[in-house]
């Protein structure tokens, strides 16, 4: 009986470990300081949680998500950004934005090597390294340029100039190593672009052809692992993500969302199966709101779901998420809370319902009548189809009242008995045939007959 | 309605013994004034009665009679089904105007006490409402005799029946008084009792 019991427990263990995709499993601490990025390993078993304020390196044990030991270089920077990995990961260089250095972290002994200093070397802000991990491509914020360094000298030894850069936020290089896009932002009268440079002989071959002015506000880009495609999040309300063709160098589209979770979006991480997108989106300039992960599916270019966080949320003031090297789990650097969240991720289940409305009406009989709340609601074409949707009056998503099959047309479900005046909630969520569940759609209504 | 009864015998049995006595069969079309009405049991519904006319005097007559409605009906948006019938007695006068040998005009006026039954089958409202209620009907027709004392009577007559109701405004079913006004046009055909 009770080898029967731990059988029943640890299978329910593992179901909802299973179910838990796409959602906060765990967070972890970063004591009171906050990091803006996490670099992981190519085993997926140590993160490298980079410092905001003060340059320090949290190691990271992901098997137990639990600090392991803290890196304090001697000298502090007041702000430091972007991180990234020598090619063999024994380095790790990060943008100190005021010291205007670059640092050098030995990872197998956790010191500080001696940094990159130079005169060329002005609020560095994002990091690239070249495909063959030969040089490191350093923006400057404060000179509108890039530097490039040797990563065997450790020295500037070039630096690259054009009058198309402007506030540079993010430099992102193809898989073939062939061609880097710089994120310019929108700074006073200047439009944001996306310029090219040609990384043969390291000079700008010009913009991104944006047709439809889509790059408003160019902060973060990544490539497609095949380099067909690259993808643009402006930091704007409704962003929106761009879609750039690399061969052609333009702007052909951005990604749909239908549900608007896309709102002031940051960082963008892809799977390297080419399926999934993750979009962290701080929802307000000044990430005060809690903060929104949504997910798109790269082939179609649409947003599906968000990923689903706890209550209170654990996700606020998200800049960048990591995924780890298998795509199990994702970590996203919340810097308002000094927190990570570790989201383990999955599959995209099913979309959640659109179009909701709710009206009341009124069912007329002869000598009496009664009142009825007619909910309806869309389901995105795109989508994995439904085999129902679950009508619930709580957000908890105890209290069902019903159940449409998705065969309904149209997609409707009543809700007799109603009483004028009263306030009725009702959320509705997709159900596809394995079980799974999508987020709810809601919608409050009176119940009143115009 | 004790009253009505009496009445209603009471002109039973003066057209009884007068000397002359129509019965007749009736089959009506009732066509519904009332909107709620048309959309729930269509727009025209047939009716059965019987009704005995009696001489009175100086070309008035007095006239009872007994009408049968029966109808099922779909609520207009949800389609839930419902049944109403209606049995409408009616007892007045009638006056008479000879046109010709064997035919003539009349028109009348009475009282229609109506009992009313009618089953909803929702969950959602009262099953089952019935009761009385009082209204009046007026009538004109035409009455052509045929041989062997037969007669037809082609009419047209205007119901006006309501009933009245009341609910709180917090319930979730609210009561609503209806009107079951309506014209009806028929035929009947009778024996004459000269």
């Amino acid at each position: 009986m009770k080898k029967l019991w731990i059988f029943i427990l640890l299978n329910y263990f593992f179901s909802m470990q299973f179910f838990a995709s796409n959602q906060v499993v765990d967070t972890i601490p970063l004591e009171d300081v906050g990091a803006f990025q996490m670099l992981v390993n190519q085993e997926g078993t140590v993160g490298y949680a980079l410092g905001f304020l003060a340059g320090l390196v949290f190691v990271v044990d992901l098997q137990t998500n639990t600090v392991i030991q803290l890196v304090v270089p001697e000298i502090h920077s007041s702000v430091s950004l972007y991180g990234a990995f020598s090619l063999d990961q024994t380095k790790i260089y990060q943008a100190l934005f005021q010291q205007n250095q670059i640092s050098i972290l030995d990872v197998p002994t956790k010191t500080y090597l001696d940094p990159i200093v130079s005169d060329w070397i002005n609020q560095p802000f994002a990091l690239a390294l070249s495909v063959d991990g030969q040089y490191l491509y350093v923006s400057n914020f404060g000179n509108n340029d890039i530097i490039i360094v040797d990563t065997q000298l450790n020295q500037v030894v070039n630096r690259i100039q054009s009058d198309l850069f402007h506030q540079i936020y993010y430099l992102a290089i193809t898989p073939d190593g062939s061609k880097m896009y710089v994120c310019n932002s929108s700074v006073n009268s200047q439009v944001g672009t996306v310029s090219i440079v040609n990384l043969q002989n390291n000079t700008v071959i010009g913009n991104v052809d944006d047709p439809d002015d889509l790059l408003n506000n160019p902060w973060f880009m990544t490539i497609t692992t095949d380099g067909t495609r690259g993808y643009v999040s402006n930091f704007q309300q409704n962003g929106p993500i761009a879609i750039i063709d690399i061969a052609t160098n333009r702007v052909v589209g951005k990604v749909l969302d239908p549900y608007g979770y896309i709102n002031y979006p940051f960082s963008i991480s892809l799977t390297t199966d080419g399926t999934r997108g993750y979009v962290t989106n701080l929802n307000d300039q000044n990430a005060s709101n809690a903060s929104t992960i949504a997910i798109f599916d790269v082939n179609g270019n649409v947003v599906l779901q968000k990923v689903t966080d706890e209550n209170p949320p654990t996700l606020h003031g998200s800049y960048v998420m990591t995924l780890n090297p298998a795509n199990t789990f994702g970590y996203a650097c919340n810097l308002q809370d000094q927190i990570i969240s570790v989201i383990q991720l999955g599959p995209i289940t099913i979309a959640t319902p659109i179009n909701i409305q709710a009206i009341t009406k009124i069912n007329q009989f002869l000598m009496q009548k009664s009142f009825v709340n007619v909910i309806s609601w869309q389901y995105p074409a795109y989508a994995i189809a439904p085999v129902g949707y679950k009508i619930f009056t709580d957000a908890g998503l105890v209290n069902q009242i019903g159940y449409v099959s998705a065969t309904t047309v149209p997609l409707q479900f009543l809700d007799f008995g109603c009483v004028l005046g009263k306030q009725y909630n009702y959320y509705v969520v997709a159900v596809d045939a394995d079980g799974n569940q999508s987020l709810p759609a809601f919608v409050q209504i009176r119940a009143a007959v115009l | 309605m004790k009253k009505l009864f009496v009445l209603i015998m009471l002109l039973s049995t003066v057209s009884l013994f007068s000397k002359d006595i129509l019965f007749e069969a009736k089959g009506v079309c009732f066509l519904p004034s009332n909107q709620i009405f048309k959309q729930t049991y269509n727009h025209a519904a047939p009716e059965i009665g019987l009704e005995l006319t009696g001489f009175v005097g100086r070309n008035v007559y007095g006239f009872v009679s007994v009408d049968f409605f029966n109808k099922n009906g779909q609520t207009s948006i949800f389609g839930d089904t419902t049944n109403l019938q209606m049995t409408q007695f009616g007892v007045g006068l009638k006056y008479f105007i000879d046109v010709g040998e064997g035919s003539g005009f009349y028109f009348g006026l009475g009282a229609q006490p109506t009992y009313y039954s009618i089953l909803n089958d929702s969950p959602f409202v009262e099953h089952e409402q019935s009761g009385w209620t009082f209204g009046g009907i007026s009538k004109f027709g035409l009455i052509v005799d045929i041989p062997h004392n037969l007669f037809f009577d082609f009419f047209v007559a205007y119901s006006f029946v309501h009933t009245q109701a009341f609910t709180p405004f917090n319930s979730n079913i609210q009561f609503d008084g209806a009107n079951l006004n309506g014209t009806l046009l028929g035929i009947g055909i009778g024996y004459r009792f000269h």
